[in-house]
């Protein structure tokens, strides 16, 4: 993925992050920041998942064009298919 | 189950005014109240329920033409489909927890496609019917509306997220801090925890770190603001951005690992001093108790990986199989997943300190015992552990099983085994009483004891017990 564009990103958000105020008492509505945090982070994470669309397309058409399966492993070896088998 | 006052609705319910599950004659049902009747229309009309029932993610249920409990909001009566044990969040091990989160994206993301969304993204309202995951919670959904953010992702954070991170980033073990935090872990108090590498994995950063910090910013705020400022247009989130959240948060769950093994009880079957013969012999005799009292339900206590257990599974009997060692539940439950097992569901459980009942007046989470009891204990290389390391009583050991259960199939491991003989190497012998006698005693006060035999090859005495 673009390397130059996440660096950016992660100097943003920390930049954000020491402009903020110290603790406050989160425990009395901590719904609004995660309201507003994803707004905040909405633009950055869409453009990241247009990204991640467009190459999962183009790797699509490349397995498609040598005859190949594409099919998903997990990290772990682990089973993480969900809903009853087939 | 749990019943709140001399209401027949279910404690674990009440918050939500969409409805409530109650039980009558011993069947549950649930209300649907007229305030949900849009959204349970759309449910049903838009597809989404016959896509994700068919899939096994979400919980089936049948329209029933029965008297409303609460007539003045009824819109609809519904029986779901009984989940055969009712578990929770503390008690799973590391891949449940895993299977449960991916199993509320994946519900998510096909509700998307039909223009609905989760409102709740509550760890409680998934169940595990075996080792499959099923959401429970039919009042979950409504319609999605373009430019909203996400309004269960505080609580999938909280209850997912942090907790897989906490597991699977500092130990294990903290997964049972979600017995103490009802509502998922803060997510000052998991950004505190998690190593400071963490803020180096854009999903940990961004999901746990940051956005703790925004709630610690905007707390007073009020949520006014932030609603003001979504419809005034300063802040929209689009449904690319929406459905990108979404796969954010599924690619960091997949990314969680934890490994089990090296720990107390991971090789305890190579460890112990059976014989291949010995251990046969305990196999063929458990299966031949087994086929003779034939059970429903069965509590395998102290399962380990769960050998005996699918002895009890293989005769039909939808077996709970406590352990108390994460990597144990976890491999059992590994196991259970790779052959799609649907009546072995393995738990973690202190047997020496249980689930208590927690929540709202101690009524929202049924402790252990009030899921009880069922139609046979299994308690196999147990009771020297509870009579020995601690320090319980015969009598005390013996009225907790017959309340766990009718019938039991108990091993009793005497003074001379070695496992026995370890555990009291390093402490003094404070108990003259332990001895096959005494054991037959006072288990008879509770039970009869209809069979017993000698394990082959071994000083152990496995026993069929009927309760009296």
């Amino acid at each position: 993925m673009n390397k130059r564009y996440f660096v950016w990103t992660l100097a943003l958000l920390a930049a954000w992050v020491l402009a903020s105020p110290g603790r406050a008492q989160a425990y009395l509505d901590p719904g609004t920041g995660s309201y507003l945090f994803q707004i905040l982070i909405a633009g950055l994470i869409g453009g990241l998942f247009a990204v991640k669309i467009f190459w999962v397309r183009i790797r699509l058409f490349f397995l498609k064009l040598f005859g190949k399966e594409g099919g998903e492993e997990t990290e772990d070896g682990v089973d993480d298919s969900v809903g009853k088998p087939e | 189950m749990t019943v709140s006052g001399n209401r027949n609705k279910l404690a674990a319910s009440f918050r939500d005014p969409s409805g409530f599950l109650f039980t009558r004659e011993g069947e549950l049902y649930r209300q649907v109240n007229q305030l949900y009747r849009e959204d349970y229309d759309l449910l049903i009309s838009s597809g989404l329920y016959p896509a994700l029932a068919g899939e096994g993610l979400l919980v089936a249920h049948r329209e029933v033409d029965i008297p409303p409990e609460d007539p003045g909001v009824a819109y609809k009566m519904i029986r779901p489909d009984p989940i055969p044990f009712i578990s929770y969040p503390y008690e799973w091990s590391f891949s449940q927890l895993k299977a449960a989160a991916l199993a509320t994206l994946a519900i998510e993301k096909k509700a998307l496609e039909f223009g609905v969304s989760l409102k709740d993204a509550s760890a409680y309202n998934i169940q595990f019917v075996g080792s499959r995951p099923v959401f429970i919670d039919t009042l979950s959904f409504e319609r999605y509306r373009e430019g909203e953010p996400w309004v269960a992702y505080r609580q999938f954070c909280q209850h997912f997220l942090a907790p897989l991170a906490l597991m699977s980033r500092c130990d294990v073990r903290l997964g049972g801090m979600l017995r103490l935090y009802i509502d998922g872990i803060p997510l000052d108090l998991a950004s505190s925890l998690l190593p400071g590498k963490t803020r180096f994995s854009f999903s940990l950063l961004s999901h746990i770190h940051l956005h703790s910090k925004s709630q610690e910013r905007h707390a007073a705020d009020g949520a006014g603001e932030a609603k003001s400022r979504v419809e005034k247009g300063k802040g929209k989130v689009s449904k690319l951005a929406f459905r990108g959240i979404i796969d954010s948060l599924e690619s960091a769950v997949r990314k969680m690992a934890w490994k089990a093994g090296g720990t107390e009880w991971g090789d305890y079957y190579g460890a112990t001093n059976y014989s291949e013969r010995a251990r046969e012999d305990k196999k063929r005799r458990v299966g031949e108790y087994l086929s003779a009292i034939s059970p429903g339900r069965v509590w395998d206590l102290g399962a380990n990986t769960g050998i005996y257990s699918r002895l009890a599974a293989e005769r039909g009997a939808y077996t709970v199989a406590f352990d108390v060692d994460p990597a144990a539940v976890e491999k059992n439950f590994l196991r259970a997943r790779k052959t799609k097992e649907e009546t072995i569901l393995p738990l973690l459980c202190d047997l020496t300190n249980p689930s208590p009942g927690i929540g709202w007046a101690n009524r929202e989470r049924m402790s252990l015992l009030e899921r009880g009891p069922v139609d046979a204990v299994l308690a196999l290389a147990l009771v020297h552990h509870l009579a020995i390391s601690n320090n319980l009583p015969f009598f005390k050991i013996a009225e907790f099983f017959r309340g766990a259960g009718r019938d039991l199939i108990v091993e009793f491991v005497p003074k001379e085994d070695s496992q026995v003989r370890r555990l009291l190497a390093t402490r003094e012998d404070i108990f003259p009483d332990y001895d096959r006698e005494s054991f037959e005693r006072v288990f008879s006060d509770y039970f009869t004891i209809e069979r017993s035999e000698k394990i082959a090859d071994s000083e152990r005495t496995i026993y069929l017990m009927r309760g009296r």
